[in-house]
């Protein structure tokens, strides 16, 4: 499918989302949290999405806009297409579903988020921190984390 | 006196094993680097693995947010060091396609040269490197002989052996050496009898076979579920490269074979590499051929600023499928950069495929995925 038919098929199945096409052919969803669930359901399941590889799975802080980003990247390996999910999440409560049961990668990704932005993934078998030690205070990749080591480089 | 039979409950309850957990790693040979691996043991059998990692982490998607486009390459060297030329150039390739910059051909073909090189040496240090886990110390020196003359030719060229820092947003930064051409079909020569022999030494050898075939089998579905990329990938028999399924860069001009295996074992893993070495010279031959006169930078280029968007590019780098997610403000520093690397999937199977295995057999497992820690810390 090429990106027009993507963003069509995904708008019509999810009323709530909003599309814009992206750069590098790579069309861009932006779903309320509560229908993330359904809409990676959808897009994992469905035959003609098919989307079985998972790419990235990250997050992007926001402290103006008082939100922090839960971004997934998807490719399907049977019909060679790409689309990124984008939720925004309540920084001061950042809770997702996890989508780790339907792409076993998205385990490892979803811990990093965790660990860098504080987003909870509800149903995750096993959010841990992943980079830093399990005592760390705060989450490093926030725009407003300060700690010694950093202190006086540019934010 | 009463006889205990060694069949006896009283004999079985009193011989019953006990699980214990054994740490491998942060500083142990096998694991090519700062990687801790925790195994609960059943004697030899291995029940789980819990990898910990973060022990070369460097936080450099934060670092990625002080410095402008230019100055983030290097650090992007220091990821997947052994093939880090690769790395500067999956770092390049959002910041070109955000701002619309053209490289000129010839700068494609010397990126695509250079870029199969340092494959070729990242996969000679492989080679050695997995031989020296399996107890086969001779494959060591056979891998570094060929990688040192790749080397010493990218040396002649950038500048330096390993931190390159040579692909730069628009191109790169110098022309090829003069006598690029004869050292490279040199380089080619050599290696094609080098790969015989690799063959012969390591490949046919029975030990190495015992210890890789039907180990660590990762299947098809599985290998696509959790995204791993590159050799992994496709030694579990899914015929997949981004060279080819999703071209960048020049790729699309070049003729070549995608190996893959057939089980997704050890084995499987070892020959595709192996396979692709050839692949890499016969896009290198073909590159030569073809390499146009020109300039290899984008002339008037001054200011880096991607405009206000969001840029996800991938490329395949020496150990798989290797992304960048650039989040850009439009200034000339990047608001966000995510760098997803290729080991850090790569690894992320390994809970899943040493179950049931031995000790020893770990090590031949973690081998054949060819991590590199500091590119899964970052």
């Amino acid at each position: 499918m090429d990106k027009d038919q993507l963003i069509a098929a995904v708008t019509a199945k999810f009323p709530s989302a909003t599309a814009d096409a992206g750069v590098n052919n790579v069309p861009c969803v932006l779903v309320p949290v509560a229908d993330y669930r359904a809409l990676a359901e959808f897009l994992r399941k469905d035959a003609a999405m098919d989307f079985d590889f998972p790419m990235c799975q990250t997050g992007v802080d926001w402290p103006e806009q008082n939100t922090i980003w839960s971004v997934l990247h998807l490719y399907s390996m049977s019909q060679n297409h790409k689309i990124e999910v984008k939720v925004a999440l309540d920084r001061a409560d950042p809770k997702i579903a996890t989508v780790c049961d339907l792409w076993a990668g998205c385990e490892w990704f979803e811990r990093e988020t965790y660990d860098m932005y504080g987003v909870t993934f509800e149903n995750h078998p096993d959010l841990r921190r992943i980079m830093m030690t399990d005592d760390w205070v705060g989450f490093p990749l926030r725009k407003d984390y300060r700690d010694s080591r950093i202190a006086g480089k540019p934010f | 006196m009463e006889t205990i039979q060694p069949s006896s409950p009283q004999v079985k309850d009193a011989l019953k094993t006990e699980d214990y957990f054994v740490n491998m790693g942060p500083q142990h040979p096998s694991t090519h680097g700062v990687l801790r691996l925790v195994l609960k043991l059943d004697g030899e059998t291995v029940l789980q693995t819990i990898p910990h990692l973060g022990y070369i982490h460097r936080g450099k998607e934060r670092m990625s947010e002080w410095d402008v486009y230019p100055q983030l390459i290097h650090l992007t060297d220091r990821m997947d060091y052994l093939s880090g030329l690769l790395c500067n150039w999956a770092f390049c390739l959002p910041v070109e396609k955000a701002q619309g910059i053209v490289v000129p051909e010839r700068g494609e073909y010397v990126r695509v040269l250079m870029g199969e090189l340092n494959r070729l040496a990242s996969h000679c240090l492989w080679f050695g490197a997995y031989g020296m886990d399996l107890g086969a110390a001779t494959a060591f020196f056979y891998g570094f002989r060929e990688r040192e003359m790749i080397v010493d030719l990218i040396e002649a060229v950038t500048g330096a052996r390993l931190n390159y820092n040579y692909i730069r947003i628009g191109g790169v930064p110098k022309d090829v050496t003069d006598d690029f051409a004869p050292r490279v079909t040199d380089i080619c020569e050599t290696l094609k009898r080098a790969l015989e022999q690799y063959e012969g030494l390591v490949f046919k050898n029975v030990i190495f076979q015992e210890r890789t075939k039907g180990i660590g089998v990762l299947s098809r579905e599985r290998a696509i579920a959790y995204g791993v990329g590159g050799p992994v990938l496709r030694g579990s028999g899914v015929k997949f490269d981004l060279r080819k399924n999703d071209p960048y860069s020049i790729y699309d001009r070049f003729d070549f074979d995608i190996p893959v295996g057939v089980n997704g074992d050890c084995w499987d893993r070892s020959i595709v590499r192996l396979a692709e070495m050839r692949q890499s010279i016969r896009i290198i031959e073909q590159a030569m051929k073809q390499l146009p006169e020109g300039p290899v930078m984008a002339p008037g280029l001054k200011a880096i600023r991607p405009p206000k968007g969001e840029t996800y590019c991938r490329l395949e780098t020496a150990r798989g499928d290797m992304g960048v997610y650039l989040v850009s403000e439009g200034g000339p520093k990047p608001y966000r950069i995510k760098y997803r690397s290729a080991c850090f999937s790569n690894l992320s199977i390994l809970p899943e495929i040493s179950v049931g295995w031995k000790i020893a057999d770990v090590v031949s497992i973690l081998g054949s995925l060819d991590v590199v820690i500091p590119d899964i810390d970052r």
